[in-house]
């Protein structure tokens, strides 16, 4: 079903050197309300871009001739045109080369046509600005209290070099805050904040997540200096946030 | 035709005949030793005598000594006269008495030598024996110096011992000279040698087998560690010619068995690579069937290919990553990892605990080894019951299930790949054989062990053990 909020059929390239994963692609996003236009190589997706302008570009990573990093590079450069790479590598360095060279999103095979479908609808959503709040920082690294966190790689890196593990929930939860240093934030809007930004693991209290998550960063957890519990119910992230 | 010496072979010999010469020669000094230490030796009656001697020469031979001097100089009878007291006869002692004064050696000296058993000590003190050259009044005994051909000891410790000794001096007059009665002392350095001796053959014999089987134990341990990551250090190739040969074959062999184990794991990580694309093409494909039902068949059948393609794909990969070590908090890994298998419906418990080990190590690795483990828990035994805690120089993280556990003999094997035990063969439990595999290969790539043990109340315990960062630098 075609997102509510669309007005017109929106456009989306496929670039891909495979072609079941062309013609697969073509008629899932197709039958999901998109039009689909596929092009299998480098030369002929700029050609696609020119003549056809879509609206976001699925693009994969490894193709024979110019690949899918080069491409991006420079569709980047002379458009604004979302682009989600597709990838048969998980490798950490590659995602942080994807996002680096100006893609909105990485999705690696074999992703869940699900997913790619929500993720696409995500970025189509940023892009035309309908979710001013949910703009994602194009920052890779913030810093805060003696922390640094690198959005890339999803970790916490304390000032000694000791990396802290975060869970999904606690990430989601730290991406919230960070967005909002200094704010009070409701439980509610805590919740509301986490299923804007596609978080269905978000069921657990709001508390137990942040008394786990104090326990990972906090001197003393016991008395938090990051995370600090507003009286009348809600939370403020008091570190001071530094973009790099 | 140099190389014929530079063999393990001429090595050992060359090392025994040098251990053996040099023996000999130290037994030999020590031998020599022991010989000169009975002639002038400190404490002998003969030594006394030289001092003595020596003594007097530098005051130019004074006509009489003073009781203080003569108790000093250990002597109880001197005079000078025309003639000698003591024959004059040339002998290996008087010679030595003669180099040590700074005299020619063709000076006549006259040197006698008595001396008493322990037993007859008494008798030295009384009236003068039929051996002795001395009379009472000084005069000489006519006759041939008996005492000098036959002494009455070699100087052997614990006796007593005298010495006469007659010097012509510089004008043609003699000096006259008795030394009291000396107990003659054992030579201290007696012990010395013979310590040298046997630390020194210690000494050889460790270094020389060190040298002989250092070569063979680093190849041992080579093979060891072979053997474990197929990853191959080569040696150095040193030693005697015969043992460079057997390094340098050594070193080829495990240079072919880490190029197949390396072709063998990059053929895997190809085709689970290459897997990949296919798979994504069924599964959209997949998504847009009209039957719901063979749908969803469908899509577990490919949920399964999916994981024995990552899980073969990880296998080809693990411990081969480049990545740099980074320090790890090691309670948040697992904590984090609990909450995240929790939220996709595995029953995992985490216990908490303020134990906050830091560990070196790549946390995508470490995460994918204890997620296996978990995994496993909860697919065989129900439930997964995670701790964590700090022992000494290791981390330790236990998983313990409620299922029935493993037989005993099955502990070990279970980590081999694709080894899967008959009671879990059925797809239901879906396991496909590589999770403790990959965990095992991770956890040891980082310096760690991991066991299985069956607990006594029930249920199997996976152990993970970590060297902490400190027993790591």
């Amino acid at each position: 079903m075609p997102d509510p909020a669309t007005t017109k059929t929106e456009h989306i390239l496929v670039i891909d050197d495979d072609r079941d994963i062309r013609e697969d692609l073509k008629s899932y996003l197709s039958e999901n309300g998109f039009r689909v236009s596929t092009a299998e190589n480098a030369p002929a997706a700029r050609r696609a871009i020119h003549s056809e302008e879509p609206d976001l570009i699925l693009l994969d990573v490894m193709m024979p001739g110019e690949d899918g990093i080069s491409l991006c590079r420079s569709i980047v450069r002379l458009t604004a045109i979302p682009i989600v790479f597709i990838s048969a590598r998980t490798d950490e360095i590659d995602r942080i080369v994807g996002l680096e060279v100006g893609a909105d999103d990485y999705v690696c095979k074999p992703f869940n046509p699900r997913e790619l479908l929500a993720r696409v609808r995500s970025v189509l959503r940023r892009a035309n600005g309908r979710d001013r709040e949910m703009t994602p920082e194009k920052t890779r690294y913030f810093e805060f209290d003696r922390w640094t966190l690198d959005t890339a790689k999803r970790t916490v890196t304390r000032d000694d070099g000791v990396v802290v593990s975060l869970s999904t929930g606690e990430y989601q939860l730290l991406m919230i805050f960070i967005a909002r240093p200094q704010i009070v934030l409701s439980r509610e809007r805590i919740v509301e904040l986490s299923h804007a930004e596609g978080a269905d693991v978000f069921d657990r209290s709001v508390d137990s997540q942040v008394s786990r998550f104090r326990k990972k960063i906090e001197r003393d957890p016991r008395n938090p200096e990051i995370i600090q519990t507003v009286w009348g119910g809600g939370y403020v992230f008091a570190a001071d946030v530094k973009k790099l | 035709m140099l190389h014929r010496f530079d063999t393990l072979l001429a090595r050992i010999v060359i090392l025994v005949t040098a251990a053996l010469l040099s023996t000999f020669l130290l037994v030999y000094w020590i031998v020599q030793f022991e010989m000169s230490s009975q002639r002038l030796q400190p404490r002998t009656a003969l030594h006394v005598a030289s001092l003595a001697l020596e003594d007097l020469q530098a005051r130019g031979w004074p006509e009489d000594l003073s009781e203080s001097d003569m108790k000093r100089l250990q002597v109880a009878d001197y005079s000078l006269s025309d003639y000698p007291y003591v024959e004059p006869f040339s002998w290996a002692l008087s010679d030595r008495l003669l180099e040590r004064l700074g005299l020619a050696v063709d000076t006549p000296v006259g040197i006698s030598l008595d001396g008493l058993r322990k037993d007859d000590r008494d008798e030295l003190d009384g009236p003068p024996g039929p051996r002795d050259l001395f009379m009472e009044d000084g005069a000489a005994r006519p006759g041939p110096p008996d005492a000098v051909r036959r002494p009455a000891n070699r100087g052997r410790p614990g006796t007593q011992q005298r010495a006469r000794v007659s010097l012509m001096i510089a004008d043609g007059r003699w000096a006259n000279l008795r030394t009291e009665s000396i107990t003659v002392k054992a030579p201290a350095p007696g012990l010395l040698p013979v310590i040298v001796l046997i630390v020194l053959m210690v000494g050889i014999g460790i270094w020389a087998a060190l040298n002989a089987i250092n070569p063979l134990r680093q190849m041992a341990r080579a093979a060891d560690t072979l053997a474990a990551d197929y990853k191959h250090e080569p040696l150095v190739e040193e030693g005697p010619h015969d043992v460079r040969e057997s390094l340098r074959a050594f070193n080829r062999m495990g240079r072919r068995l880490e190029a197949t184990v390396s072709g063998q794991r990059q053929l895997l990580a190809a085709i689970g690579h290459d897997l990949r694309t296919p798979i994504t093409s069924l599964k959209l494909k997949v998504e847009m069937l009209a039957d719901a039902d063979e749908r969803a068949r469908m899509q577990r059948a490919l949920v399964e290919l999916e994981r024995i393609t990552e899980a073969a794909l990880a296998a080809a990969t693990a411990g081969q990553s480049d990545k740099p070590f980074q320090p790890l908090d090691i309670y948040s890994l697992v904590d984090s990892l609990a909450e995240d298998l929790g939220d996709l419906g595995l029953k995992v418990s985490f216990q908490d605990t303020d134990a906050r080990p830091i560990v070196m190590g790549r946390s995508d690795e470490l995460t994918r080894a204890l997620r296996n483990l978990i995994e496993n828990a909860v697919r065989y035994g129900e439930t997964a019951e995670v701790s964590l805690q700090q022992s000494g120089e290791d981390a330790i993280i236990t998983i313990r299930d409620a299922g029935p556990g493993i037989p005993e003999d099955a502990l070990d094997r279970v980590f081999e790949p694709l080894v899967r035990l008959e009671q879990s063969r059925n797809r239901e439990t879906g396991g496909h054989g590589l999770g403790l595999h990959i965990a095992k290969t991770l956890v040891e790539a980082h310096g760690g062990r991991i066991t299985l043990e069956n607990l006594p109340e029930g249920g199997l315990q996976a152990t993970i053990v970590l060297p902490l960062k400190t027993a790591c630098n």
